[in-house]
């Protein structure tokens, strides 16, 4: 019975020495080596390996590996693809979930509308809430927020209702206010955008080439009071000019602030997406 | 029932020693891409032999290899990264002065000058490295060098006899540096000097010629008593233009200075042959 024992360990003992003819290239080996640079964040090099065994060996969770890879990277276009052959796999609710991330990634508007709902619960909660957020991300609205507040925590509620505070009561500046205070009285314009500094150099240039203009024509030079009154005028119609496109680019900056502001939130909620599908690393 | 043990005892040990083989096989691999500039390949391979090496037998050598790949590639935080997993690693004092020098290398590379100059200190206070003083004294000039200070790093490389080419090298740059200060303070006496004095004779004759036209114009408007008319050219274009030419002197200089400096070290990255960052 001992020597059968031991006859069995040196068969395996010699059979797995001819298993290491491949050395570090085996397919488990590249795996878990892929697995550690997918842990590393060294996600180009993770990509490269999975694709390696996956060439060799298809396998679904592979090619998932190799989509979570690209969506890391910022490769959006190149995960889709990836995610996109999974959608009839035992992936397909977590490939889909993430093609919904990426939409939102890419500034595209809801192409999930029309797919089936999601079977697993935390997966619809997550597509729903990611569906709105993204709505809420193209036109904040009170109904949508409504919407929004039956698939949220209380926490998120919290905050959803803050920067939707934010972004209604923020007041656009019209440009073409801003050109007619400025054409009544230069700079009132771009004190009206909050550009106080420019503002108030627009009024005192302004005013100032005026006085020379009229002191020039009182004191009976003409040449110079011409070349007053065309400054004036310069920097007269310049003021006006700039202070309607200082509204434009107030409205364009905080438009800027309040989504990044919106970005950065949903980024720290991670979507909406649950992490674990992300690729688990210890 | 011996032979078997011994068989089985036999054939682990090849097994072990074929797993080890097979690392430094791998490990050579990674230094050939590395050799061929195939940096990307080489850090794939190194960080392969660094995740199977389980009796981290390889760690030194694998990070250095790594760092040196990130560093030839460019990127110089990661290679810091690596190099300072190889420092923990290394197993000579050898090994860790060589990965200090290389951290310190990057740092001047990075021209984060301080930071070089501090780890130079904290190698200079080891008393290992105590025989190592003019290699300490050669990086301290490097650091000068990348520096700008010229004359500091000509007075270090002049301590050490291999240098003197690098010495020579700085002294005569120091020599080609514009003055900043002497050009903006000839720019303050006679308007347009200090561009002249750095090469720029048509924006030194342009700028006479405004402050001279506009210094005219204001002293004619107050002799005619036309305060307020004085007062506007000599605030808003005299002064304007003589403002002018002082910033101009002193960035026609810097610019030069940097013309110079650049010039200087892609020389030296051509054509040095001996240690360089």
């Amino acid at each position: 019975m001992r020597s059968y024992f031991f006859f069995c360990l040196l068969v395996i003992s010699i059979s797995s020495l001819f298993a290491q003819e491949r050395g570090l290239l085996t397919p488990e080996k590249r795996k878990a080596f892929a697995d550690y640079l997918f842990c590393e964040k060294d996600y180009l090099r993770a990509a490269e390996e999975f694709e390696a065994v996956n060439n060799e060996n298809q396998n679904d969770s592979l090619q998932y590996k190799i989509g979570l890879c690209f969506l890391k990277m910022g490769e959006y276009e190149k995960a889709k693809h990836d995610f996109s052959q999974l959608r009839n796999s035992s992936l397909g609710e977590e490939s889909r979930l993430l093609t919904l991330k990426i939409a939102f990634l890419q500034n595209e508007g809801n192409k999930e509308s029309t797919e089936p709902s999601f079977k697993n619960e935390v997966y619809k909660t997550a597509s729903l809430r990611l569906t709105m957020a993204l709505k809420i991300k193209e036109r904040i609205t009170q109904t949508n927020l409504i919407s929004l507040g039956n698939i949220l925590d209380e926490n998120d509620k919290v905050d959803f209702n803050t920067i939707f505070l934010n972004k209604e009561r923020w007041q656009r500046k019209s440009p073409f206010a801003a050109a007619i205070f400025s054409a009544i009285l230069p700079g009132a314009g771009k004190i009206y955008t909050k550009n106080y500094g420019d503002g108030i150099t627009s009024l005192v240039v302004t005013g100032l080439f005026t006085f020379l203009c009229y002191e020039n024509i009182l004191a009976g030079h003409p040449t110079r009071a011409w070349i007053f009154a065309g400054l004036t005028g310069f920097f007269y119609w310049g003021n006006v000019y700039g202070s309607y496109i200082s509204a434009r680019n107030y409205n364009r900056e905080k438009e800027e602030e309040l989504n990044s502001e919106y970005e950065s939130y949903l980024g720290s909620k991670n979507y909406f997406v649950p992490e674990e599908i992300e690729g688990k690393c210890k | 029932m011996k032979p078997l043990w011994l068989i089985f005892l036999l054939v682990i040990s090849v097994k072990v020693g074929l797993a080890q083989a097979q690392l430094g096989t791998q490990l050579a691999y990674a230094e050939s891409l590395f050799a061929q500039e195939k940096y990307f390949d080489a850090i794939t391979e190194a960080k392969r032999v660094a995740f199977f090496d389980s009796t981290e037998q390889y760690v030194f050598e694998v990070n250095s290899l790594i760092a040196d790949s990130y560093k030839n590639g460019g990127k110089l935080s990661e290679a810091v990264q690596y190099y300072t997993k190889a420092e923990m690693s290394a197993n000579t004092a050898d090994e860790l002065f060589a990965t200090k020098i290389k951290i310190i290398k990057i740092n001047i590379l990075r021209r984060a000058f301080y930071l070089a100059n501090h780890q130079l200190d904290e190698l200079e206070k080891d008393s290992r490295f105590a025989s190592d003083s003019s290699t300490l004294q050669y990086w301290r000039g490097w650091n000068d060098l990348f520096h700008d200070d010229w004359q500091n790093a000509a007075a270090r490389f002049g301590k050490i006899d291999s240098a003197a080419a690098l010495k020579n090298i700085c002294q005569e740059v120091q020599k080609k540096k514009y003055s900043v200060s002497f050009a903006k303070g000839l720019s303050i006496i006679f308007p347009g000097a200090g561009q002249i004095y750095t090469g720029n004779y048509v924006s030194g004759v342009l700028s006479l010629g405004w402050n001279v036209l506009f210094g005219y114009l204001t002293v004619q408007a107050f002799s005619a008593e036309r305060v307020f008319d004085g007062v506007v050219i000599g605030a808003m274009l005299w002064l304007r233009f003589y403002n002018g030419n002082l910033s101009n002197a002193a960035k026609f200089a810097e610019e030069k200075n940097s013309m110079l400096y650049n010039e200087t070290l892609d020389y030296l990255q051509k054509n040095y042959q001996g240690n360089k960052p």
